[in-house]
């Protein structure tokens, strides 16, 4: 297992952007819990595709949302 | 999911769900009638030698092994109504439908060892009382049963390709 994780920080550019989940969930095309599910870290992955449309509609960059840190032993 | 995937599945559903009661049901009607009648043996087998005697106990014997031929035929018939449910739900691509699939399979290779070894079994039974030289063992390899042994092998062969697939598509349902 790698010793470092990827860290979801949606739920912060959401709260600096004044924006909630729903909105951004219908803006992108994906649904309210798969967002949900992207908030808390618990999916596989991202496609580009839907992290572009993330990052288009809360105008940062990637780097803004996703956060490699050390993983806890 | 195309609704043709799910129409048809959903017709098909129906259809081997009245075939996995009325398909024995037919067959010990049948068989009711054949018992009481050994001549039936006459018709079925007609290259019996003449010093055969035809029994009820022969018959009876007889078709109980016949049936034993029903049993990956149902077999086969249920696991498609399994299979025919879960696309009906749109669940296409999942290890259960996969199972089911190579589950078809396995039933019909069986099928077609059974109907190439049970009708020489029947025919043993039916002439081993006779004097030497009046009793048959024979073994028929006939083009249909080639076919469906081969048709048992590929949904087999799909069922494992597919358990891959459902893999996949699972890993791909991870991804947003």
């Amino acid at each position: 297992m790698s010793e470092v994780e990827i860290v979801v920080r949606l739920d912060v550019m959401l709260a600096r952007r004044k924006m909630r989940s729903r909105e951004l969930a219908e803006r992108i095309g994906i649904t309210e819990a798969n967002l949900s599910l992207l908030k808390s870290g618990k999916v596989k992955g991202i496609r580009f595709e839907t992290l572009a449309a993330i990052c288009a509609v809360l105008d940062c960059q990637p780097g803004d949302l996703l956060e490699a840190i050390p993983r806890e032993s | 999911m195309p609704p043709r995937i799910l129409r048809l599945s959903l017709v098909l559903w129906w259809v081997v769900t009245l075939l996995l009661p009325g398909l024995p049901l037919l067959v010990l009607l049948w068989g009711w009638h054949g018992v009481r009648e050994p001549g039936w043996l006459l018709t079925a087998f007609p290259g019996l030698p003449p010093e055969t005697r035809l029994t009820a106990g022969k018959s009876s014997g007889t078709l109980a092994l016949g049936l034993l031929a029903l049993v990956p035929m149902l077999a086969a018939l249920w696991h498609m109504r399994g299979l025919f449910a879960l696309y009906a739900a749109s669940e296409v691509l999942t290890p259960m439908a996969a199972r089911r699939i190579r589950a078809i399979g396995v039933a019909l290779a069986l099928l077609a060892v059974a109907q190439t070894v049970l009708p020489g079994l029947q025919l043993l039974l039916l002439t081993a009382d006779n004097p030497p030289g009046a009793r048959i063992v024979s073994i028929a390899l006939t083009s249909e049963m080639l076919w469906l042994a081969l048709a048992g092998g590929l949904l087999v062969t799909i069922g494992w390709a597919m358990t891959e697939a459902a893999r996949v598509a699972e890993e791909n349902r991870g991804f947003v």
